[in-house]
């Protein structure tokens, strides 16, 4: 099963994701990492993908800016 | 007894409703015309327990997840929520699953729509994750997994989300995916916020694992997925799975070894058990009845379809054959929910294509009814969903669903109209708001509801509640029937006399719109 680690970086837009992900359709399971400054606001930044996404495996990381990169 | 890892949820969901599932409905509702605790005896009275707090019967659901675990060798129990405080003080890991946790799903969210009050399950669930004892043991470093089939209620309600400080939730079919998760969270490694489990892991029917404890009210899987891929439900965008007879016998021995004298069959279609595409599979069907009843009295049906109720008779006399396995001198009559959802056959195209099938579309509104009458005959009450507020429905698709109310008149059922929820294929579609209710709306809301209260009663005096022990919760019932026909009469005047708009205004905003805020 083909996987992808997604970043989400605090200036990117949360709809770049819907571009990046139909450039693969392939991909069944995606990683996405989204920068956030609270874990709980990561989740609302990417929401809206969230609730589109029917077909694929997502796991959710919370990172702070800048960590870890 | 030290536990690792505690199961639970709040009594709504903790309960086995005075073993009468229907019961379990009112947990969506608010408590109007009596006080809360009167309301919470009615639908949802505390379980049996043994010594360290865990329950005889448990939800099936978190039986699976429990299995999964112990299976892989974790500490682990579902705990009923009075006994959370001592294994809170040890426990590291705290999963909790729920069918509606903040009252967004239908029927709560009309309820609450409707009334302005809170329902029992949303109250409940909030009582329970605001107490001392969990906040406590979150200040220690306790890692809360939350999931079920209300999981996406999360992504609505990030306020509660922080408040609670759920550290998890899981989307999905959770067993391949928990042990692991639960693994990172004693080993106090990273978990992820969010977890969606698409189609591709799912588990496949050999990695389902089966219960270790009771389910409440006997209630067993017989397959999971659906094929008719109705746009708004969750449960067709997985894979259709049935389960061998072999492992529904296990389950079944479970539950009987647990003192249970009834069993639910769930699925989304009882009746296409082991089909081929939707040709029903009669010898697997008798098969399975007849194992079922070899244990348990009474059986229930979770789910049928009204196409496969009248397909399944018309060619095979299969509804015939079944009553006969099923009806004996424990049993004389079955409950099962089905759904309308629209008399519309210009909405049924659109949104559920092959809800009729193996008929046309354009006949719903006759299997409707033919499926009905079948039913009534065979002394099969379905309980039925209608969906108001279905993306581009238009006055024409309401009127068709009044006619075909009419036509259901007398047929012995319950008819519950609910707003449209986005889930499924319409996940991300703008929800059904108070505000968008029109004159067509109230009056299917109307018929729907003398049509149940009519046969509620006949229901509450001659089927449903049989023995002196339920003498209680019927007079409960009946004085509730009455408040509920004294203020509908009140609302049908204010209705005549003032006029929609007034009558709309004198009440809470929806739910929905106050989650947005």
């Amino acid at each position: 099963m083909k996987e992808a680690r997604i970043r989400l970086s605090e200036s990117t837009s949360p709809s770049e994701l819907t571009r990046l992900i139909s450039q693969a359709p392939d991909v069944r399971r995606i990683v996405l990492e989204v920068e956030a400054n609270d874990r709980v606001r990561a989740v609302e930044r990417v929401r809206d993908f969230l609730l589109s996404n029917i077909s694929r495996t997502i796991f959710v990381y919370a990172r702070e800016p800048g960590e870890g990169e | 007894m030290r536990l690792d890892v505690i199961i639970t949820s709040d009594r709504t969901m903790m309960s086995n409703h005075h073993h009468k599932e229907f019961l379990g409905f009112f947990t969506t509702g608010p408590p109007i015309g009596m006080p809360e605790k009167l309301w919470m005896w009615l639908c949802a009275p505390k379980l049996k327990v043994d010594r360290w707090g865990r329950p005889i019967e448990a939800p099936y659901g978190l039986r699976k997840i429990e299995a999964a675990l112990l299976d892989a060798g974790i500490n682990a129990a579902i705990i009923d929520p009075d006994h959370l405080s001592r294994h809170l003080r040890h426990a590291k890991v705290l999963m909790i699953g729920h069918h509606d946790f903040f009252a967004m799903c239908s029927p709560s969210v009309e309820w609450w729509a409707i009334t302005g009050v809170e329902p029992v399950n949303s109250r409940s669930f909030k009582r329970l994750m605001r107490r001392p004892e969990i906040r406590e043991a979150k200040r220690r470093g306790l890692r809360i997994i939350v999931g079920g089939p209300a999981a996406w209620q999360w992504l609505w309600r990030t306020d509660y989300w922080r408040e609670f400080g759920v550290d998890t939730i899981v989307d999905g079919e959770a067993e391949k995916v928990v042990v692991d998760l639960v693994e990172k969270a004693l080993n106090g490694d990273e978990l992820p916020l969010y977890v969606y489990v698409g189609p591709d892991d799912v588990p496949s029917v050999d990695e389902i694992p089966v219960i270790r404890g009771a389910s409440i009210n006997g209630l067993i899987e017989i397959m999971r997925g659906c094929p008719r891929g109705c746009k708004f439900c969750s449960v067709t965008l997985r894979p259709l799975r049935y389960y061998p007879l072999e492992k529904i016998e296990e389950e079944l021995k479970v539950n009987a070894r647990a003192g249970l004298k009834s069993c639910i069959l769930h699925s989304e279609d009882v009746l296409v058990y082991g089909a081929r595409g939707l040709e029903p599979n009669v010898e697997a069907l008798l098969k399975l009845h007849k194992l079922a009843k070899k244990y348990f009295g009474t059986l229930a049906w979770s789910h049928v379809t009204l196409a496969e109720v009248k397909y399944s008779q018309e060619k095979y006399r299969l509804i015939d054959k079944l009553t006969e396995v099923i009806y004996d001198e424990h049993q004389d009559w079955i409950g099962v929910e089905v759904g309308i959802e629209t008399g519309s056959v210009r909405l049924a195209k659109k949104i559920m294509p092959a809800k009729a099938a193996p008929y046309p579309s354009e006949k719903w509104p006759e299997v409707v009814e033919d499926a009905f009458a079948i039913m009534h005959d065979h002394r099969i009450v379905p309980a039925a969903t209608l969906i108001l507020g279905l993306p581009e429905e238009r006055e024409e698709d309401l009127v068709a669903t009044l006619e075909l109310l009419d036509r259901l008149k007398e047929y012995r059922s319950l008819i519950v109209p609910m707003f449209f929820v986005p889930l499924g294929v319409l996940r991300d579609r703008r929800w059904f708001l108070r505000e968008q209710i029109n004159e067509l709306h109230v009056e299917i809301l109307r018929k729907c509801l003398w049509h149940s209260v009519r046969w509620g009663e006949d229901m509450v005096s001659r089927m449903y509640f049989r023995g002196l022990r339920y003498e209680p919760v019927k007079l409960l019932l009946r004085l509730f029937l009455a408040y509920v026909k004294r203020k509908a009469r009140k609302v049908e005047r204010q209705l005549e006399e003032r006029g929609l708009e007034s009558a709309k205004r004198g009440r809470a905003v929806s739910v929905v719109e106050a989650s947005n805020q």
